[in-house]
């Protein structure tokens, strides 16, 4: 790769790590993982970036590859799932901002049930609700159809409403 | 928007805001490093190839590199990846169910691979392809690594083609898997559940082939069973789709609405036993993964 390019990669992750590594944590949920899978989407990257005909379409080609590396069955063999108690911890240590104990209560609520979905739901619902991709958008990004999409979508809602807690604060809300 | 979304995206975006990220820099400067770590590592197996073995090395350099590069693999067009078609062998007798999987000597089929006679049309190397492509990009691997074996093969109200079956990483279990036309005209995989040897019925959803406003659900009964209904919403009637009696045809084919949550489909036995009455959700995910 010449000078010129790898200055434009390093501008690249100058300007976005915020945004990936944000992503690569909700991916993942716990942040030694994010860390990690955020260096693997930089390697693959960076092998890429002399191949990435248009600037433009980095942040699609790092979304994908950053999915794919989550989702892909090598990885998912090596990844334990985070216990709920555990995800308590990681999420106290953060402490973070609510404008109300039923807010936060919600939002633990929500956090600590998505830890629970296998990855492809949880991407799904990443790219969907944080993302805020499109159905389409979304079934590129994960390499699948938009029909894979709405189902895993769909699964992952489910779970999350047959969370009786959640379900519980669900009703409580206004 | 519902309550639960409206929730989610709170969660996400309060969670996504409590991370303090790695510093640009050094992220970049890592990431730099390993490549060109990789890069000297695999100059110097390609100069000691050289000095042992001679007319090999172009095989074995482009190998790696290709390796380094898989995810790009997803940019390109589907029916461009995966190994060339295998000829098949000039005396090999014709068959009446010509072998639907792609051959690859290497690798051995699952235990929970299906053995139901493909039905519908022999699919073309082309979507045959395409459909391992787009799996073994799912899975993280290479089209060699991966097996195929189509049960149906159809083709969409414009003649485009659609491909259904099972496939499989080597050494892992097999899934349902489709192909077929996205909104667009391009090729969109579907990848299903972990198939179980007893299964009864296979679902995949479609969404370019269907008319607008709705998903194509493809239904395909194991053969032998006589008759496969579909429930649109709880409560609503099974109205039959499709029969397993055939062994040529007999996919059922559904206009399923998109917002579908509790539709159901059912299969019994020709003496009226239930074989199967399960929601269209779990047969497309499974019971803990999906997609």
């Amino acid at each position: 790769m010449n000078e010129q390019r790898e200055r434009e990669y390093r501008e690249y992750v100058h300007a976005r790590s915020d945004a990936l590594m944000r992503t690569a944590y909700l991916l993942t949920g716990n942040r030694a993982d994010a860390e990690d899978l955020m260096q693997t989407t930089l390697v693959k990257t960076y092998q890429a970036w002399s191949r990435i005909e248009h600037r433009g379409a980095v942040d699609s080609y790092v979304r994908r590859t950053m999915v794919n590396a989550q989702t892909s069955w090598w990885r998912r063999r090596r990844l334990h799932f985070t216990p709920l108690d555990d995800v308590g911890n990681e999420h106290s240590r953060y402490d973070a901002p609510r404008d109300d104990a039923e807010d936060q209560a919600m939002s633990d609520t929500v956090w600590a049930t998505l830890a629970t979905l296998p990855p492809r739901q949880r991407a799904a619902v990443v790219l969907r609700y944080y993302e805020d991709l499109s159905e389409a958008e979304t079934a590129r990004v994960m390499g699948v159809s938009v029909g894979t999409v709405k189902s895993t979508t769909a699964r992952a809602l489910s779970r999350l409403r047959d969370s009786a807690t959640l379900r519980d604060l669900t009703e409580l809300a206004p | 928007m519902t309550g639960l979304e409206d929730a989610i995206r709170a969660s996400l975006a309060a969670h996504a805001q409590n991370v303090t990220p790695p510093a640009a820099e050094r992220s970049a400067a890592r990431a730099v490093a390993v490549v060109r770590r990789r890069r000297a590592t695999l100059a110097l197996s390609v100069v000691i190839l050289v000095t042992v073995g001679g007319g090999t090395v172009p095989f074995l350099a482009a190998s790696r590199t290709s390796g380094n590069s898989d995810r790009l693999t997803l940019a390109t067009a589907p029916g461009q990846l995966g190994p060339s078609p295998s000829p098949a062998p000039p005396e090999a007798p014709p068959t009446a169910t010509p072998p639907s999987v792609i051959p690859r000597a290497s690798l051995t089929p699952p235990k929970n691979l299906l053995t139901w006679q493909r039905r519908g049309q022999q699919p073309t190397e082309q979507a045959a392809q395409a459909a391992t492509a787009a799996y073994a990009a799912a899975a993280g691997t290479t089209a060699d690594r991966v097996g195929l074996e189509v049960l149906y093969d159809g083709r969409d109200a414009q003649g485009r083609e659609i491909v259904f079956g099972q496939a499989w990483v080597q050494g892992q279990p097999a899934h349902t898997v489709g192909w077929s036309p996205g909104p667009t005209g391009e090729g969109e995989p579907f990848i299903g559940p972990v198939l179980k040897p007893d299964t009864v019925v296979l679902a995949f959803l479609a969404s370019g082939a269907a008319p607008k406003g709705r998903d194509l659900l493809i239904l395909l009964p194991r053969p032998g069973t006589a008759v496969t209904s579909y429930s649109p919403a709880a409560g609503a009637p099974f109205v039959t789709v499709a029969s397993g009696r055939s062994s040529v045809e007999d996919a059922g084919v559904v206009a399923r609405d998109p917002r579908a949550d509790a539709d159901a489909v059912r299969v019994t036995a020709a003496d009226g036993t239930v074989l199967s009455e399960r929601p269209v959700q779990a047969l497309l995910c499974g019971e803990t993964e999906c997609g």
